[in-house]
C-alpha cells in the first residue's frame, strides 16, 4: 500500500462519516494497558532443531555426544554462549541481544505434549493444556482474565489457534491477491452504512492496512510481502507501535521440518528469523523495544541423532528464546538435562526437562502483571506444579 | 381486476421462493427463485424424497478401506526399510505415501465443491453440511487426509435423512472418527493386553460423542466418560499383522476392558462390541441431545440467538420420532420464524462460495486450487481446527482480516466473469427480490461491469442469508 493509499483510505474513513467512535468500537484504539509493555510471540511452525540453532560443544554438557550423535550437522563457526553452548552461525543479530543483556535461551523445553505429530502438538501448545483440542487458544483466555482493556492481534495467513476463543482479537495478513481499488473500497463502505457489523469489520480491515503496510509494500509487490517474513513482523510492529495498540502480537514462521538435507535449510530458516528480529527491533525504535519481550517458540524439538538423509525426525526436547529489551537476568534459563545415552528421551530425542507454558507465564508476570493465580486457574490450568520462571 | 392483496400475495411468494433456496438452499442457481415460486415450501420438501440425490458417486474417489489399507500398507513397509538401515527407499515411501493420500483429498474437495454449486438439491446439501460438521473429523495428521472425503460420502451423506442413532453408531466406528479421535489406540487397562504392556485409555473419543455428538456439556459426569470410554475399548482398525481384516474396523477382545459398567445412572452388562453400541443408542435419544441438536438447527437456520419455542419445537419432534432425521428436516421447513426476509444468518466462507458458484460456475469461481481459496477465506475444506467444528454464528465470520480476504476474492472472480454477467443480473439470478433499493443502485452505479460484480459479491444481502 502506498502512501496515497494510505490517505484515501483516511479520507474514506472521513468521508464516509466514520468517526473516532466506530473505529474505537472496531477495538483498535484500545486503551493501553501497564505502562505499554509489549509482548510478541513467534511461533516457528513445523519443530525446530533446538540442537542445531543452540548446539552444546562443552565436554560436560554433553558436547561429544552430539558431536558421535549427529557428526554431519556440526557448524564449525558458531558464537559462543557460555555454559558449554553455542549459537549457530546465522543468528547474528540474536547473538548480539545476548551480549547485551537482551535475550535468553532455554533449551530442552516442552510442552505437555509427547507425541511426534506436528498438528496436535501445535494445538497443543497454542491451547496451553495437557488436553487434546481445546475449544480455544491461552492468549485468547489470557486476554479474558487478565488486565481489563488487553488487545492482541494477529498477523500472518491465518487465524492462529493461540488466539481463538470469545474474546476479540484483531487480525491483519498481507493480500494474497492483487486488492481492491480504492474507489471499489469506498463505494463498499458506503453500501454497507446499513449493515453496521459489515462496516465495523471493513473499516477495521481499512485502518489495520494503514498501520500495517508501509510504503514499499505497494501493489505490485504483494507476492514479496506475502512469504517475507521479514515483512510481516515489521507490520506487527507497525500495528503495536501506535500509542493504544494492541499489546500482544503473535506471529508464525514456518518450514522448520528439516528432515533431509538439514545443514543448508536450518541455516536459510535462522537466517529468516534473525533478519525479522532485527526489523522487529528497528521498527519499534529504541524506546518501546526497551519495553518488550519477544518470545520464540516451537511445537517440539528433531531427534538428537541425524537420520539417514542428512536431517532429523520429529523429536521431544527443543530450544526457547527470549528476546528484548525487558529481558532482565542472563545466562541460560531453566534445567539442562544432558545428552548422555542414559538421559535421552525414548533413547531418541533432548529429554523435555522445561515447560514452555513456563516462559509464557513468566511473560505475562512480568509483562502485564498477571499473577500466578490468575494464570494458573484460567489461562494454563493444571500447571500450579511449574517452578516460576524469571525472565 | 389486480387488487391489492392478490399483488401482496404475488411479492410474497417472491419473497419466500428467494428464502427457500437461499437460507434452506445454499443459493440460487439461474432460474432457481422462478422456477421455485410456486411452492417454496414444497420445493424444500421433495428434496427431502430423493436421499439418494445427496450422494457423490465418483469412481475417481477412494473409499475409507481403500485409504487406511494403502496408508497403513505403506506405513508397513517404511517400518521395514527401516530396520534394514535403508533410510533414502523409506523416505522415499514416506513421501509417496503422503502424497497419495493428499491427491485423494484435493480429488474430495473438488468433488464436494462441485457437487454443492450443481445439486438441484441444494437443501439437502446443506443438510449435509450441517450434519458433517456436527460429526467434524478433520485432516490433521497425513494418516487423516485420505479418510475425511470417504467419512462424509459414507456417513454423512449416506445417513442424513435417516435415524440419528444410526449415524452416530457408524459415525462412532468409521475409522476416521477411530483415528481422529484416537480410540483406534485406546486400550482397557484390565483388559488383556492392558495388563501386559501396560498400555491405556484414551478418553477422546467418549468425551467427545458424549459432548459434541450428543448430550452437550453438562448432562454426564466425568466418571460417565470414563465408563463410556472403557466400554469403547477394543473397537480398532486392523492395522497390524491380520492381512484378512487388514484395514477394516474390528472389535478386538484382548484390548477391551472387562465387565459390566455404569453409565448415566444405568447398568450396562458386559456384551463385548454391543457394550459400547448399547451406551450410544441410549444417548443419542436423551432429551438432552434432542435439545442440544434442535439448539443447532435453529442457529443454523433462523438464527445466531435460537428462541426457546423453536427449541421445543424441534426438540419435541426429535423425541416424537426418536430422532428421525427425515422428521426433523420436515420440521425445520415448518419454522415459520425460518421465512423471515431479514436475512439473520451471515454466510460462512463454504456458503458464500458456494453460492457465489451456482451463479457463476464452478470453474470461474473455483479458479485452479479449492484447497488454498478456502484455505485463505478462513474455512478449509475438511480442515476443521477443533472436534467443535467450524464456528456458526457471524462474530466468527465477520472480522477485519475476514473481510479483507473476501474482498480480495470478490474482485478476482469479477475480474475473471464481470464481461459475461453484469451486477444486476446477478442479483436477479442469486437474490431476487432480497436486494434492497440502495444496494441496487449503488451497484447499478458502477464504474465497471467488473466493480459492479465485486460489489454485488460483498453486498451485505449476498453475504447474508
Amino acid at each position: 500500500m502506498t502512501t496515497r493509499k494510505l490517505n484515501i483510505s483516511r479520507r474514506v474513513l472521513l468521508g464516509s462519516g466514520l468517526s473516532a467512535a466506530l473505529l474505537s468500537a472496531s477495538g483498535i484504539a484500545s486503551a493501553n494497558v501497564q505502562s505499554g509493555n509489549k509482548v510478541v510471540i513467534i511461533i516457528l511452525r513445523g519443530a525446530m532443531d533446538g540442537l542445531g540453532a543452540v548446539p552444546v560443544v562443552g565436554r560436560e554438557a554433553g558436547g561429544d555426544a552430539l558431536r558421535r550423535f549427529r557428526p554431519d550437522l556440526i557448524d564449525a563457526a558458531s558464537t559462543p554462549l557460555g555454559e558449554g553452548f553455542v549459537l549457530h552461525p546465522s543468528l547474528t543479530n540474536v547473538a548480539r541481544l545476548i551480549r547485551k543483556g537482551q535475550g535468553r535461551v532455554m533449551h530442552a523445553t516442552a510442552g505437555p505434549y509427547r507425541e511426534r505429530s506436528h498438528f496436535l502438538a501445535q494445538d497443543l501448545l497454542e491451547s496451553g493444556t495437557d488436553k487434546f483440542m481445546s475449544r480455544d487458544g491461552w492468549l485468547n483466555r489470557a486476554l479474558q482474565h487478565g488486565p481489563s482493556a488487553l488487545q492482541a492481534v494477529a498477523v500472518g495467513s491465518s487465524t492462529p489457534h493461540i488466539v481463538k476463543g470469545p474474546a476479540s482479537v484483531a487480525s491483519w495478513s498481507p493480500p494474497v491477491l492483487p486488492e481492491a481499488s480504492d474507489d471499489t473500497v469506498a463505494r463498499l463502505l458506503e453500501m454497507y452504512g446499513s449493515d453496521p457489523q459489515l462496516e465495523t469489520a471493513l473499516a477495521q480491515s481499512i485502518e489495520l492496512s494503514g498501520t500495517a503496510m508501509s510504503e514499499n509494500m505497494g501493489r505490485t509487490e504483494n507476492k514479496t510481502a506475502r512469504g517475507d517474513f521479514k515483512a510481516i513482523t515489521e507490520a506487527a510492529a507497525r500495528l503495536i507501535k501506535p500509542a493504544g495498540g494492541p499489546d500482544i502480537a503473535v506471529l508464525s514462521l514456518s518450514g522448520w521440518d528439516t528432515h533431509a538435507s538439514q545443514a543448508n535449510l536450518l541455516g536459510r530458516q535462522l537466517g529468516k528469523l534473525d533478519e525479522a528480529l532485527l526489523a522487529l527491533e528497528t521498527t519499534l525504535g529504541p524506546q518501546l523495544w526497551d519495553k518488550t519481550l519477544v518470545t520464540v517458540v516451537t511445537e517440539f524439538g528433531r531427534t538428537v541423532r541425524q537420520n539417514g538423509t542428512k536431517g532429523t525426525d520429529h523429536g521431544t526436547g527443543a530450544v526457547a528464546f527470549a528476546l528484548g529489551g525487558a529481558v532482565r537476568g542472563r545466562g541460560l534459563m531453566g534445567h539442562w538435562p544432558g545428552l548422555s545415552e542414559a538421559k535421552l528421551f525414548e533413547n531418541r530425542d533432548l529429554y523435555p526437562a522445561n515447560d514452555v507454558r513456563s516462559l509464557f507465564m513468566a511473560g505475562l508476570e512480568q509483562q502485564f502483571g498477571f499473577t500466578r493465580q490468575q494464570l494458573s486457574t484460567h489461562v494454563f490450568p493444571d500447571t500450579a506444579g511449574l517452578p516460576t520462571l524469571r525472565i | 381486476m389486480v387488487t391489492l392483496k392478490m399483488v401482496k400475495k404475488h411479492m410474497n411468494r417472491d419473497m419466500k421462493s428467494a428464502i427457500a433456496v437461499t437460507r434452506f438452499g445454499i443459493g440460487a442457481m439461474p432460474g432457481e427463485i422462478e422456477a421455485v415460486k410456486s411452492g417454496p415450501q414444497s420445493y424444500l420438501l421433495a428434496q427431502l424424497r430423493d436421499p439418494e440425490r445427496a450422494l457423490i458417486n465418483d469412481p475417481e474417489l477412494t473409499s475409507s478401506l481403500q485409504s487406511v489399507q494403502d496408508y497403513h500398507g505403506s506405513s508397513k513397509e517404511i517400518g521395514k526399510l527401516k530396520k534394514m538401515a535403508d533410510a533414502e527407499e523409506a523416505a522415499m515411501v514416506r513421501k509417496m505415501r503422503n502424497r497419495a493420500a493428499v491427491d485423494h483429498f484435493r480429488n474430495d474437495i473438488a468433488a464436494r465443491m462441485a457437487h454443492a454449486m450443481t445439486t438441484d438439491h441444494s437443501f439437502l446439501e446443506r443438510w449435509i453440511r450441517f450434519w458433517g460438521n456436527h460429526f467434524t473429523v478433520s485432516a490433521k495428521q497425513a494418516r487423516m487426509y485420505g479418510l475425511v472425503g470417504p467419512f462424509e460420502r459414507e456417513v454423512i451423506r449416506s445417513y442424513a435423512l435417516g435415524e440419528f442413532t444410526d449415524m452416530v453408531l457408524v459415525s462412532s466406528f468409521h475409522p476416521a472418527m477411530q483415528v481422529y479421535l484416537d480410540n483406534y489406540r485406546s486400550i482397557g487397562p484390565n483388559s488383556r493386553s492392558g495388563r501386559a504392556n501396560k498400555r491405556g485409555l484414551n478418553e477422546n473419543l467418549a468425551r467427545e460423542i458424549l459432548e459434541l455428538h450428543t448430550l452437550g456439556v453438562g448432562a454426564y459426569t466425568q466418571a460417565d466418560i470414563e465408563s463410556f470410554a472403557k466400554a469403547l475399548t477394543g473397537w480398532t482398525i486392523e492395522i497390524g499383522p491380520d492381512k484378512d481384516a487388514f484395514g477394516r474396523v474390528v472389535f478386538r477382545e484382548r484390548w477391551h476392558e472387562p465387565g459390566a459398567k455404569t453409565f448415566m445412572g444405568r447398568r450396562y452388562a458386559d456384551l463385548g462390541p454391543e457394550q459400547a453400541a448399547a451406551m450410544i443408542a441410549d444417548v443419542s435419544v436423551h432429551p438432552a441431545t434432542a435439545r442440544h441438536i434442535a439448539n443447532k438447527l435453529v442457529t443454523h437456520f433462523v438464527s445466531d440467538q435460537p428462541q426457546e419455542r423453536d427449541i421445543d419445537k424441534l426438540a419435541d419432534v426429535f423425541m416424537r420420532t426418536q430422532g428421525n432425521l427425515k422428521s426433523l428436516a420436515k420440521a425445520v421447513v415448518r419454522l415459520d420464524s425460518a421465512w423471515t426476509s431479514d436475512q439473520p444468518k451471515f454466510k460462512s466462507p463454504d456458503d458464500w462460495v458456494v453460492s457465489a458458484g451456482r451463479v457463476l460456475g464452478v470453474e470461474d469461481t473455483l479458479g485452479r486450487n479449492a484447497n488454498s481459496l478456502m484455505l485463505a477465506l478462513g474455512q478449509p475444506v475438511f480442515r476443521a481446527p477443533s472436534p467443535q467444528g467450524f464456528p456458526d454464528v457471524a462474530t466468527d465470520w465477520i472480522g477485519a482480516d475476514a473481510i479483507k480476504k473476501r474482498l480480495e476474492w470478490a474482485n478476482r472472480v469479477a475480474r475473471k466473469v464481470g464481461n459475461r454477467m453484469g451486477a444486476l443480473q446477478f442479483f436477479d439470478e442469486a437474490l431476487g427480490p432480497l436486494v434492497s433499493s440502495q444496494t441496487r443502485q449503488a451497484v447499478g452505479r458502477a464504474e465497471s461491469q467488473a466493480q459492479g460484480l465485486t460489489l454485488a459479491l460483498m453486498s451485505p444481502e449476498f453475504q447474508r442469508r
